[in-house]
């Protein structure tokens, strides 16, 4: 039951792109909260959102597994709807959202940060909701660290592995992924297969932290930085 | 000149006093390196236990995991004395490849593929063409391309022609025991393995077997490594296998010996 | 007019503040970390006070018995910035379009118009605020924040960030847009000057708290309290204690000069005998004295130094006591009497512009 060598490319591709919106969003929200949150939790709570960065993929998708599992509290939620996510398709994206997550959220959180609260006080005295002023102020002016983030994010996705085993399994056509598919393939012995695999990785990969650079030294030239405080 | 010729000639004496110390180690213990399958894991070990214990001279170092994924070390050039494949597949890869002693070779071992599920399942399976049933959402079977309990399973669903409606419900594994685990936590409605597998774990049953044309197929062969060191001892070592104490303890675990 | 009476604790800073602005610029005086900005961002709404209540024009903005906190941006309060505030990635018309973009598009473009006018920028619409000067920022930023029609407006130290001729220019100006609009204004600022030129009254702040809120003639010549004294520029700082009063002259003996000083106060009825007391005097008041007489005391010169406008003289009193007295004086108007380094001179006090507070 060799991988033919569209089925892991096409679900890569879906995972990725499903995964990259949701975290995008999710990471944006989390960073933005977090970034003015001052209760007493705040280190705490950072520190949950990054942990997945920080454990081992394996560790991260045994603990998705507990809790998604059959016996497991939200496994068992799903399960009132008949629904489980546990080797399929939808727990590609869960894994890769947990594992990407940290990874944009630290860099927008860090973008957010830099923006001057002044400006944003400004913005609040001259009569704009916060939305409006996420959107027209906080927003542009850290979007140099979001689109890095959210880079990183796509490129985390791609790569997964550890966490999508243990969740997703190897389902051909269905949720091996191409990381998944190039370790059967080389277990299995077949080389090539697993060679042309490593190089669409590869070649994404690259291509879009290439993309990245390319793209923050041309906002570095017309850099829009606030006048210095005193 | 002097200068380098020195540091080379004391790494060179280094290494030759090295590998002089390593294999005059065969006046003492012998080391003997077998890759087994992983279905034999357990039994193994107690057989490798009363072995040396039989025999205070060889020291046993074991290193079990699915038969392809051995066969692809042993092809890499894995210091290897005697190899325990749970198929021919991959025996017979590795004689074409001439990395065995051909007059070495026997068939070992019997053993069933069969379906497990867990012991509180309310599931219907009696058959093993139940597979197909829709109410059996996914099936955990070992990856047919180098787990040979995947490709005794998988030859089982081609001859019963049901291969088409459970290919898609099936989550492959790269070994038999991330097959049982898949089983044991609840998160697949069924499982492809060896009836052995299935022994080791008190948490499932083995509710059907494979037809008997595929299950009399699946034999166990043995053989010597080409490269191996200690031919002599690794012989001595498959005697032992086919004698009588050895088959106690193999069909205590379900095993039954060849010849 | 707006009314602030507000409390707010923060570690162990305790703000505790009442004042009022009515269609003036009144400036707020005081050292870093006093509680000027914190008391212009709870006005604004950018921070919660403890307690306390802030009115403006008859509207409750923050009342903590009722229960009443407008946010910011309920306020109609402009806020002009240290450090200008622009948003960076705007141009200097949208800038100033901000805060009035929910009305009608030619209105807004005329609105700004007028305003880049007023400002004196006129043809800086389409640039961004990095592509300015800082005098130039500045003034989108006051645009900006005059644009919606702001009941009132809060400046916290706008000029510092400029040089001389920028600063100088727009306080003129800042003067003059207070008159048009003829709102509230309330100015931080640390520069005693810039204060005085701007405003008709003063409020010090020390530690949280207003020690003098008076019209600036009173607050630089009546000083209440030691620390308004050192802030307004008052200097040559003495301690005594009083040995009589008569009326409006009010006699101190400070025990390190040889003989009591007399003192004209308009608020001698503060004071009874033998209050200790501090006198200080403005350096430009203290004069040179061909005689010896009442206030005056014996000094030697010890340094002259040379100013742009002034010459300042350092003089140290000549006592037998442990304690000696340095004095600083302005020598600006007193071109015949300039005594030379080193020799001695006679300083004397005029009694009208000693200034005394209890310690």
């Amino acid at each position: 039951m060799t991988e033919s060598f569209m089925a892991p490319l096409l679900i890569s591709l879906k995972t990725v792109l499903a995964t990259t919106v949701i975290t995008f969003f999710l990471g944006i929200s989390a960073a933005r909260w977090m970034a003015r949150y001052t209760g007493k939790f705040r280190n705490f709570i950072d520190g949950l959102f990054i942990l997945p960065v920080v454990l081992p993929p394996t560790v991260v998708g045994f603990g998705l597994l507990v809790l998604f599992g059959k016996n497991g509290p939200l496994g068992a939620l799903l399960n009132v709807f008949n629904t489980s996510i546990v080797f399929s398709w939808p727990a590609t994206v869960v894994a890769a959202v947990i594992m990407s997550f940290p990874l944009m959220y630290m860099t927008s959180r860090g973008g957010f940060e830099q923006v001057d609260i002044n400006i944003e006080n400004a913005a609040r005295t001259l009569g704009a909701s916060e939305w409006r002023i996420f959107w027209t102020v906080t927003m542009p002016l850290a979007w140099p660290a979001i689109v890095s983030g959210t880079i990183l994010a796509f490129a985390r996705a791609l790569g997964e592995f550890g966490a999508t085993l243990m969740l997703a399994g190897n389902i051909p056509g269905k949720t091996a992924t191409i990381p998944v598919a190039i370790y059967f393939n080389i277990q299995a012995g077949h080389m090539d297969q697993a060679l042309s695999l490593v190089l669409i990785v590869l070649v994404i990969s690259f291509a879009s932290l290439t993309a990245l650079a390319y793209w923050k030294g041309k906002t570095k030239r017309t850099t829009i930085i606030a006048p210095e405080t005193l | 000149m002097k200068k380098v010729i020195s540091p080379i000639l004391a790494i060179m004496l280094g290494a030759g006093l090295i590998s002089g110390l390593a294999g005059c180690s065969s006046s003492q213990t012998v080391t003997l390196n077998i890759s087994a399958a992983a279905s034999v894991t357990d039994v193994l070990k107690e057989i490798n236990k009363m072995y040396q214990d039989a025999n205070p001279g060889i020291k046993i170092q074991a290193n079990f995991a699915s038969s392809g994924t051995l066969q692809t070390q042993i092809e890499n050039g894995a210091r290897v004395d005697l190899f325990i494949s749970a198929a021919s597949k991959q025996m017979d890869i590795l004689e074409n490849k001439d990395l065995i002693l051909e007059d070495t070779r026997r068939d070992l071992l019997n053993n069933r593929v069969v379906v497990i599920i867990l012991n509180e399942s309310d599931l219907e399976i009696n058959n093993f063409s139940d597979l197909a049933n829709n109410q059996i959402k996914n099936i955990a079977m070992g990856d047919p391309e180098f787990v040979p309990a995947g490709t005794y399973g998988k030859n089982a669903l081609d001859f019963l022609g049901i291969y088409e409606q459970v290919q898609p419900k099936l989550i492959l594994g790269s070994d038999v025991w991330q097959v049982l685990s898949y089983v044991e936590n609840g998160n697949v409605d069924a499982g492809i393995l060896y009836s052995t597998d299935a022994n080791v774990s008190s948490k499932v049953i083995i509710a059907a077997d494979a037809p008997d044309q595929i299950n009399s197929q699946i034999v166990y062969p043995l053989a010597v490594i080409k490269t191996s060191q200690h031919i002599n001892e690794a012989q001595a070592y498959i005697d032992f296998l086919f004698g009588d104490d050895a088959k106690n303890v193999f069909e205590q675990y379900g095993f039954k010996v060849i010849g | 007019m707006l009314e602030v009476e507000i409390k707010k604790a923060v570690g162990n800073f305790y703000l505790d503040l009442k004042l009022s602005v009515n269609r003036e610029i009144l400036s707020i005086l005081g050292p870093s970390g006093s509680g000027k900005t914190m008391t212009l961002l709870c006005i604004a709404g950018l921070m919660r006070p403890d307690t306390g209540y802030i009115k403006l024009n008859g509207k409750v903005l923050y009342d903590s018995k009722e229960k009443i906190f407008l946010s910011a941006r309920q306020r109609n309060i402009g806020f002009v910035f240290q450090n200008f505030a622009l948003f960076p990635h705007l141009t200097v018309n949208e800038n100033i379009a901000y805060g009035i973009k929910d009305q009608p598009k030619d209105i807004v473009t005329s609105k700004v118009q007028e305003l880049l006018k007023l400002m004196h920028i006129p043809s800086l619409g389409s640039r961004y605020p990095r592509e300015i000067s800082s005098g130039q920022q500045q003034r989108v930023a006051l645009a900006r924040a005059i644009a919606p029609s702001p009941d009132a407006l809060l400046l916290d130290e706008p000029f510092s960030a400029l040089d001389t001729p920028q600063r100088e220019r727009l306080e003129y100006e800042l003067v003059g847009i207070q008159e048009l609009y003829n709102k509230d204004f309330l100015f931080v600022t640390h520069d005693l000057t810039q204060g005085y030129k701007l405003s008709t009254r003063l409020a010090v702040f020390d530690a949280g708290r207003i020690a003098q809120c008076d019209y600036k003639k009173n607050v630089v010549n009546r000083p209440l309290s030691q620390a308004v004294a050192k802030l307004t520029g008052i200097k040559n700082l003495m301690e005594g204690y009083i040995t009589n009063i008569e009326g409006n002259n009010i006699h101190v003996l400070v025990p390190e000069l040889d003989k009591p000083l007399h003192i004209f106060s308009a608020n001698s009825g503060h004071f009874t005998v033998s209050d200790q007391v501090t006198i200080g005097i403005r350096p430009e008041y203290v004069q040179i004295a061909e005689n010896e007489g009442e206030n005056t005391i014996c000094c030697d010169a010890r340094q002259l130094i040379d100013g742009v406008s002034c010459v300042r003289g350092r003089f140290n009193a000549a006592s037998d006591t442990e304690r000696k007295y340095n004095f600083e004086v302005d020598l600006q108007g007193q071109v015949k009497n300039q005594p030379a380094e080193g020799c001695m001179c006679m300083l004397y006090f005029p009694p009208e512009k000693l200034v005394v507070f209890n310690r």
